[in-house]
């Protein structure tokens, strides 16, 4: 397996599944619940927009801003959703870890 | 009544966010305030994880400013809240050294004692300082490294700090944020 571009970084590839993981769209702190949930990683709010911003720049995610919301305080949100550039490169990095360690896991060993 | 967060957290964030994201960020994080209010550990434990997630969020929203070409405000951020904290640290040890025997001309053993241990208790102060400030903005403490630094920079320079002493209080103000800043710097190498 080769990347054709560049690969994700560790926590780019983790924001990127969690977002594909709440079906390709959601906002910056349900990726940062999604994470917490499934990780139990605690990653600062702010370390969230600042990767979805830079897989915006990426062009491996696009954002819409929705309409203000009472329960936060009259303030909008900013939704994200993978591209198809953005899914063809999650599956490649995901591809290349995979191969990376596959066979290193046997399974029923180390459990 | 619906709670509020932290004011110094939100004025936080509202100083290091970028424009266009500020009340974006702002909304998510009341929206998980409230939600964690409602739980059973309630306000405090709410108002503990803002102000946490509010300080661990400055450097990543820093570097998005600058990532944005905000070069410029992302500096009068990092003055304000890096360098502002410092001015007030090195105050506080200029008074300190003020106490400390060890320009003291007499070469009695138990003023050399004493010199000893008072830059080690400043040593530890200011590693347990910089510990505490690296924690909070959500980096590795760096006690043991920051105490050894500033004890073996005093223990070696006596000399040099009995000639000019303001060598001396150049060093104890200059470790500390040499230290954060190059940790910074290696956190956002690993972060990026």
């Amino acid at each position: 397996m080769i990347f054709k571009g560049a690969p994700l970084g560790q926590l780019e590839h983790v924001v990127m599944l969690a977002l594909t993981r709440l079906g390709g769209t959601a906002y910056g702190m349900e990726v940062r619940r999604e994470i917490r949930e499934k990780t139990g990683r605690e990653i600062s709010i702010g370390a969230v927009y600042t990767t979805l911003d830079r897989l915006e720049g990426k062009g491996l995610l696009q954002s819409v801003i929705g309409q203000p919301v009472a329960e936060r305080g009259g303030r909008a949100r900013r939704t994200f959703h993978v591209t198809p550039k953005g899914a063809r490169a999650l599956r490649d990095t995901q591809a290349a870890l995979d191969s990376l360690s596959h066979g290193l896991f046997p399974e029923g060993r180390g459990a | 009544m619906k709670e509020s967060p932290p004011r110094i957290g939100e004025l936080l964030v509202r100083l290091v966010a970028p424009g266009p994201d500020r009340e974006l960020i702002l909304g998510d994080l009341l929206e998980e305030f409230r939600l964690r209010c409602a739980e059973p550990s309630g306000l405090a434990a709410a108002e503990r994880w803002y102000a946490r997630q509010a300080a661990a969020s400055v450097w990543p929203l820093i570097w998005m400013r600058c990532r944005r070409g905000e070069p410029g405000s992302a500096l009068i951020c990092v003055l304000f809240l890096f360098a502002g904290p410092f001015a007030l640290l090195c105050q506080f040890w200029r008074f300190a050294l003020a106490q400390v025997p060890l320009r003291a001309d007499a070469l009695a053993l138990e003023y050399q004692a004493a010199s000893a241990a008072c830059v080690l208790l400043l040593a530890l102060l200011t590693g347990w300082a910089c510990c505490a400030w690296s924690r909070e903005v959500g980096l590795r403490p760096v006690f043991l490294p920051t105490a050894l630094v500033f004890s073996i920079a005093w223990l070696f320079l006596p000399e040099l700090i009995r000639t000019l002493p303001e060598l001396g209080w150049l060093v104890f103000a200059g470790v500390a944020p040499a230290t954060l800043c190059g940790l910074l710097w290696r956190r956002a190498r690993s972060l990026f």
